[in-house]
């Protein structure tokens, strides 16, 4: 019996104590508590009923420990009592998945994005599908800025100048910045492209700047050549700007007839050696990516090492045409010898060039000027007597024309070949996984949240919430998982193109497995470039309105017919 | 039934106590004070006989004022039998000797 005179003090701490655990209690076994705290008034030892309601928080931690343990078998959202949790075997508007199937579910997705793989494919396939092209975004434009000022390290600074999209001025200071520091980098400048407007699909170099290169490295035909394309472009753009009813061939007639150019080009066929940089900007990547870890910013790597043409083709071409043409007034002349050393010039200059650049655009370019050049030469070695040479060469001759009719394969990374298919699935895949994350927290939230639904309620709502929280984590992982296993071979790639030495193949690995993400099939090109315009998207938007509008009026005369026979 | 007892020599006390007088309604207290079993180590085995179906509870008639309705107790036909059978066999293997009572 109740003895309250005996231990006041330990009874009122025992039962405050049993009433504090009552109100935390889990609902489902909340009665034992109540038995427990019921017994209290039996106990007369005060030392027995402060034990007795240390075994009741014993209890209590039990209770929590099955609470905890049965609610992860429970679908999110669905309390241990009430009328969801006896719905939820039948009902289709609430979720069933069990709750700790979910975040499993989810905490494997979530492992997955702790990859960096992952993040590299995620980062890459949203990039894809804003610019289309790499680009650099502009946190790591930032993160690459503001550690170029911290660490005064001249390598960071180039690349900054070479892949900031920001303006002519920032890219031509920080290249400024990093060639006073380290006066090797010079080369840079045949790499930052201005904002100006494209020729030939690549932007301008800096005039300055291909001066500066010029002087510093006076062997290397590449430089030259990029100040006679300066002219070029500059003749090509007023033509555009003002076309002259003369026609295009009077605007490269006076490019021809340049002094400059004139110079510039003889100078760059004449050079003894060429290189195009590539190796340098290779190297220069690589060194600043081991010491700062920037296989994050993939984009960098991208717009670093794409190979992005042969910039100087149009002057090239031009240069070979009138050096043939040359040749064939000497030829005519009868100064045979003066007429073969000018057809040669064309050929040896395209072989010096091609040891060191194969990108498609140069080999089309260079190729074409060697098989021109071929043209003329060979009937020329016959008539000088020449019949072996001119054997010899009639087999390269043949081997060039196949090589024609088969293709170069302009932007062969990008097209439908390999690169076009695997960046699709990537931009699908990176699409599919952030619509299924935001299924996945619409889901959640309309059942952690919204438990005061009714469930009987036919709520349109609760279904999609349901299905959400059902199959949107399931299938966040599968996708994961494939955007994993799609871009995996592509970073296996360039990590192992990263590791070996330069050489010409280099970049054909390391654009197709930097750029991939970011191709898309011709037939896309092809369909955009026809169908993606203003014209189609009202075309579109009409009959999509005009079909709404058909259905919305033919289902309300349906109901109309319905509920008049009913009647 | 999904759930299996593990009895132990705190749970053969607990039956053995209940099965003192079989249809007899016990009260937490007592059964605590008879197998000197804390109460949280008693109550678990209650909760899981139970869950087991093989103990009845029910709240005590409110006929005394001024105390809170008590729990009850006591083993359900199935549970008289389970219980006698686990007793028995462990008595047999020497595992349990009875302190109250003999069955």
């Amino acid at each position: 019996m109740r003895n309250a005179q005996t231990a006041p003090f330990a009874r009122r701490v025992a039962d405050s104590a049993m009433r504090a655990a009552l109100h935390v209690w889990p609902e489902e076994s909340r009665r034992w508590g109540r038995a427990l705290q019921a017994e209290l008034d039996e106990i007369e030892s005060p030392v027995a009923v402060l034990r007795w309601a240390m075994g009741g928080f014993m209890v209590l931690g039990r209770a929590w420990w099955n609470h905890v343990v049965h609610s992860w078998r429970r679908p999110f959202g669905i309390p241990a009592e009430g009328p969801l949790a006896s719905k939820v075997a039948e009902a289709k508007r609430l979720p069933r998945m069990p709750r700790f199937v979910t975040v499993l579910l989810l905490a494997a997705s979530v492992a997955l994005f702790f990859t960096r793989d992952f993040r590299q494919a995620f980062s890459a396939g949203t990039q894809a599908w804003g610019a289309g092209l790499p680009r650099v975004d502009y946190d790591s434009g930032n993160w690459l800025r503001a550690k170029a000022n911290q660490t005064h390290d001249p390598e960071l600074l180039a690349i900054y100048a070479i892949t900031t999209w920001r303006s002519n001025d920032e890219r031509l200071q920080a290249a400024a910045e990093a060639v006073r520091r380290d006066p090797s980098l010079v080369w840079i400048y045949s790499k930052v492209r201005l904002l100006d407007e494209p020729c030939c699909g690549l932007h301008p170099v800096s005039k300055e700047g291909v001066a500066a290169l010029e002087k510093a490295d006076p062997d290397n035909a590449l430089p030259r050549l990029l100040a006679a394309s300066l002219i070029y472009e500059k003749a090509e753009r007023d033509w555009s700007s003002k076309p002259d009813p003369r026609g295009e061939f009077d605007y490269k007639r006076l490019v021809e007839q340049n002094p400059e150019w004139q110079a510039a080009m003889n100078y760059a066929f004449q050079a003894p050696k060429f290189d195009s940089y590539q190796a340098q900007a290779f190297e220069l990547y690589r060194s600043a990516a081991r010491r700062y870890d920037l296989a994050d910013y993939p984009e960098l790597g991208v717009r670093m090492l794409r190979n992005a043409g042969f910039g100087p083709g149009s002057s090239v071409g031009m240069y070979s045409d009138w050096l043939l043409t040359q040749g064939e007034s000497a030829e005519k002349a009868g100064k045979l010898d003066q007429a073969a050393d000018l057809y040669w010039e064309p050929v040896l200059f395209a072989q010096r060039v091609l040891q060191q650049d194969g990108s498609d655009t140069a080999n089309w370019w260079l190729l074409n000027a060697e098989r021109t050049s071929f043209q003329k030469l060979r009937p020329l070695l016959l008539k000088m007597g020449r019949k072996d040479e001119a054997e010899a060469m009639a087999y390269q001759q043949s081997s060039l024309q196949a090589r024609f009719e088969r293709g170069f394969g302009n932007n062969y990374y990008w097209d439908e070949y390999q690169g076009g298919w695997t960046g699709l699935m990537i931009r699908c895949l990176c699409a599919i996984v952030f619509l299924l994350g935001a299924a996945v927290v619409v889901g959640f939230g309309i059942f952690a949240f919204g438990r005061w639904r009714n469930p009987d309620s036919p709520q349109k709502v609760l279904g999609a919430g349901a299905a959400a929280m059902d199959y949107a984590p399931l299938l966040l992982l599968l996708a994961s998982g494939a955007l994993f296993v799609v871009f995996r071979p592509l970073i296996l790639t360039y990590n192992r193109y990263m590791s070996v030495p330069w050489s010409s193949d280099t970049a054909r690995g390391l654009e197709f497995s930097a750029a991939a993400p970011y191709g898309m099939p011709m037939w896309y090109y092809g369909f955009s470039a026809k169908y993606l315009n203003a014209y189609h998207g009202w075309m579109v938007l009409i009959i999509g309105l005009s079909v709404m509008a058909a259905y919305i009026l033919a289902r309300g005369t349906m109901r109309t017919w319905r509920d008049r026979a009913a009647a | 039934m999904g759930i299996r007892l593990r009895v132990s020599p705190q749970t053969l006390c607990v039956l053995d106590a209940l099965l003192e007088h079989p249809g007899q309604w016990r009260h937490g207290y007592s059964l605590s004070r008879q197998t000197s079993i804390p109460s949280g180590t008693l109550y678990p085995i209650l909760m899981r006989l139970e869950k087991l179906h093989w103990l009845e509870t029910r709240w005590e008639e409110p006929g005394n004022l001024g105390r809170p309705a008590r729990h009850q107790y006591r083993l359900n036909g199935n549970g008289c039998a389970w219980a006698t059978q686990e007793l028995r066999a462990a008595r047999a293997r020497k595992f349990w000797k009875p302190v109250y009572s003999e069955v």
